[in-house]
């Protein structure tokens, strides 16, 4: 069975290879046979990788032990869904994961775009193909992930307990679906910068793909921060990680993206810096996936003992090199749509937005590579961690929440001051009123307090948008507004689904500042009977009790927590002692309420006596709510809105003819 | 205008100043202290607060008891980097080549706001330009400007028919 997938990975490799110089030689010698054949091989393709993936995932499910990546990460009495997983918790199987994604994301595109965009989807084929050919070339050469055991062992090692827990099922993949598509709107900036036709084609076709990268990467990333605070157990949910920064910078910059492709479609503006983002971003995704699989910085995320990590350096080269040639190339038609009219416009605050979001991109990746910068210069290798990141990022991203609040409120083209002025106050007022609740909260650092105005800021424009918005629809219906609030944002999807992401955004901020800046722990030793108190809750101690289940042994402690004088329940904080792993995994006992988050911790015993740590953290619960709004924004702005396609077709009507007039004209 | 910009440039900087050495979460010295370190055990890359050593145990014992002492942050930070190296830290020292770790990316992004507040001057002064000369045009009735024209007029209109 193996055998199989090893074949169908090494001929995956060949035609996507194929289908690559096919459809470049194709479009340059505008030959449709190889156009079609490079189409037919885009179906092979993904029909050969999908049959080594499957294959792949059919030897996990089947404790297959003659495969070593099985060996390693299963055994026969892991569970249906974590055997499943386990075929991208290692390095191989992740990187088969990877080139499946890019060859599904190629198949999608080539099916959506029959007909349409035909001097620009060859190109897009090609760079898409050889992105393919890329990661197979690595599985195919280096990193085998059929490669066999050469003894058959009777069972193997299991699937590390850290990563069995329903949030692993999910994060890894969305993670790699948003990376993947990043490819697409890179591909299509790369096609557009080939063909020359740097127009609004290639943004307004990747509008939706880059959307949906940019969700599944925000979706990726908050699970991960889940995971990692239900399963770690210190605490925590986000500790500046390497292998976290690096899939945080291409969100980051995604993010920038976004923003600044509204302005060139609506102006015509920043063509080069549009390109440069995307190429950015998209040189991110591939640094990401470098960092995880090298040597150069530790981290708990890394796979270990790689050697694929300089061909990732080779291929990042390679993009940059000819990335940047190509618009050098190009620049003399990228210029000259100077459409600003006022530095008071949205444009110019959309252009602010980029800097802080490139720049905290950049502070996240020079912290990040800080300590080799450092060991190469001085020979002394320095640590960076959570205060390094808190301390720079932390105000960066504050100003962000800060621009969220101003952007809405400008208008495009020229703004007045007085208009603003006015269009100010409502939030301003409701800015004040959230710096005021902080403090009678007991906030008492100006960063806490600063934060919660700017988030009270950013929700009194959202509110305002929505609520003047909602006024006029109900009077062109004859409704009242509330009930008009549905046409308002099922009328212009991108627009108000844009705004539900930043209330999300917002939702997640005031659960980052709460949980960072209010938290109280204790570690305490308690003997069965004893009590203590944290916070307004009373902890009582009740004793330890071990037992088996399935293929591990757990000690769980009990606690009786009160709240006052109201018995809340029992919470049994453990450790769970897996066959064949050394290290206990710490289960934490969470109890969540809007208000705050109670999180048990049994650190160790001795007897009966259990040695804890107890840890209040408020407003935590409001960082996965966020996501979720945040999750349900991107939903809206991605649906199909016939308003937006109307307005573009008319835009692209209205372009085309003029820009091949003047072209034929300016040669 | 530039207000704008200098206003929110201004809130940057002030967040950031504000925050130099001051992201605690207690008003706890001790703690501070710990939050900032890492376990000095080899190999180690736990931050100090969770990590389980004795070495680690004995340091978080030795930060507390010279807090209480009386000792400042500085001074117990140099006498433990002073047996222990730089490694324990977990952040680079705002020292020496260090501190361009701190500094770096708000020079970037500060220099950023000037590249860009220099490239909007000028993008307007020459949009100034532009335009007069575009009426200087109309008023001759030129074809492929007059063409642009009705071009940037349907795509106002259109915006204004949102």
């Amino acid at each position: 069975m193996a055998e199989i997938g090893r074949i169908s990975l090494v001929v995956a490799f060949v035609v996507t290879a194929y289908l690559t110089v096919a459809s470049a030689l194709g479009i340059a010698r505008r030959q449709a046979d190889f156009l079609a054949s490079a189409r037919n091989g885009v179906y092979a393709a993904t029909a050969l990788v999908t049959l080594a993936w499957g294959t792949l995932i059919y030897a996990f499910a089947t404790h297959d032990f003659s495969l070593k990546a099985v060996t390693n990460y299963n055994s026969r009495a892991t569970e249906l869904a974590y055997s499943l997983s386990g075929a991208y918790a290692s390095q191989e199987g992740s990187l088969l994961m990877w080139a499946w994604g890019v060859a599904l994301m190629l198949l999608i595109v080539t099916l959506q775009n029959r007909g349409k965009h035909k001097s620009l989807m060859p190109w897009v084929t090609a760079v898409m193909g050889f992105v393919a050919t890329f990661f197979l070339s690595l599985l195919t050469f280096f990193s085998d992930p059929f490669a066999k055991m050469a003894v058959i062992p009777p069972d193997g090692q299991g699937l590390n307990p850290l990563l069995q827990n329903t949030g692993m099922l999910i994060h890894p993949p969305a993670l790699y679906l948003g990376y993947v598509a990043f490819t697409v709107p890179f591909a299509f900036a790369l096609a557009a910068l080939i063909t020359g036709q740097l127009g609004d084609e290639w943004i307004q076709s990747t509008r939706r793909w880059t959307i949906f990268a940019w969700a599944m990467l925000g979706i990726g990333n908050i699970l991960g921060a889940q995971w990692a605070y239900v399963e770690l157990g210190w605490g925590g949910y986000w500790g500046w990680d390497p292998v976290e920064n690096s899939s945080f910078m291409p969100w980051l910059t995604g993010t920038a993206f976004l923003h600044s492709a509204m302005i060139q479609r609506r102006r015509g503006m920043l063509k080069v810096w549009n390109l440069a983002l995307i190429i950015i971003t998209f040189t991110l995704t591939i640094f990401g996936t470098f960092l995880t699989r090298s040597d150069i910085l530790s981290s708990v995320h890394t796979f270990g003992d790689t050697n694929v990590g300089p061909m990732f350096v080779a291929m990042m080269v390679l993009i940059l090199a000819v990335s940047a040639a190509l618009i050098w190339d190009r620049l003399p038609l990228l210029g000259g749509e100077n459409e600003l009219d006022s530095l008071v416009s949205r444009e110019s605050s959309f252009l602010l937005n980029n800097l802080l979001l490139v720049g905290a991109a950049f502070a996240i990746l020079w912290g990040t590579m800080f300590p080799v910068i450092s060991e190469a210069v001085r020979g002394v290798k320095v640590t960076v961690n959570a205060p390094f990141f808190n301390q720079v990022v932390g105000p960066i991203l504050l100003a962000i929440v800060v621009l969220m609040g101003i952007c809405p409120i400008i208008g495009w083209r020229r703004a007045s001051l007085d208009n603003l002025a006015r269009n100010f106050r409502i939030p301003l007022a409701v800015a004040v009123l959230a710096g005021i609740a902080a403090v009678l909260f007991n906030a008492r650092q100006p960063y806490a307090i600063i934060a919660f105005a700017a988030c009270g800021f950013v929700v009194g424009t959202v509110a305002l948008e929505f609520f003047r918005g909602a006024c006029a629809q109900g009077r062109v219906l004859g409704r009242n507004p509330i009930l008009a609030l549905p046409n308002l944002v099922w009328g212009n999807k991108p627009r108000y689904g844009g705004y539900l992401v930043h209330l999300g955004i917002i939702v997640l901020a005031i659960g980052v500042v709460g949980s960072q800046g209010f938290q109280t722990q204790m570690e305490v030793t308690l003997s069965p009977g004893q009590e203590t108190t944290i916070g307004s809750y009373r902890l009582v101690y009740t004793g330890l009790t071990s037992s088996q289940e399935g293929q591990k042994d757990v000690m769980s402690a009990a606690v009786t927590v009160y709240e006052g004088d109201q018995l809340i329940g029992k919470m049994t904080p453990s450790k769970e002692f897996y066959k064949g792993f050394d290290n206990p995994n710490t289960e934490v006992s969470i109890r969540s309420t809007p208000v705050e988050d109670l999180y048990l911790i049994l650190n160790s015993w001795n007897d009966q006596a259990a040695s804890f740590k107890f840890v209040i953290n408020p407003l935590i619960s409001w960082i996965w709510a966020g996501g979720y709004l945040l999750l349900l924004g991107a939903v809206v702005a991605f649906w199909p809105d016939a308003r937006e396609r109307r307005r573009e077709a008319a835009r692209i009507a209205v372009e085309r003819p003029v820009t091949e007039a003047l072209q034929t004209a300016e040669v | 205008m530039k207000a704008l910009q200098t206003v929110l440039l201004a809130t940057l900087m002030a967040a950031s100043i504000s925050l130099w050495g001051a992201d605690t979460a207690s008003a706890d010295l001790a703690d501070d202290i710990i939050s900032e370190l890492r376990c000095p055990t080899a190999g180690s890359s736990q931050p100090l607060s969770t990590a389980d050593s004795p070495d680690a145990a004995w340091m978080r014992g030795f930060i507390r008891a010279k807090v209480t002492e009386g000792w400042s942050k500085q001074r117990i930070v140099d006498t433990l980097v002073y047996q222990y190296g730089e490694r324990v830290m977990a952040g680079p020292a705002k020292q020496g080549f260090s501190l361009a770790a701190w500094l770096t990316p708000f020079a970037i992004i500060f220099g950023g706001a000037g590249v860009l507040g220099a490239l909007l001057t000028r993008w307007l002064s020459a949009r100034k330009l532009h335009d007069a000369y575009l009426n200087a045009e109309m008023a001759r009735g030129s074809g492929e400007t007059g063409l642009r024209r009705y071009e940037e007029q349907l795509l106002r209109e259109l915006e204004r028919f949102e």
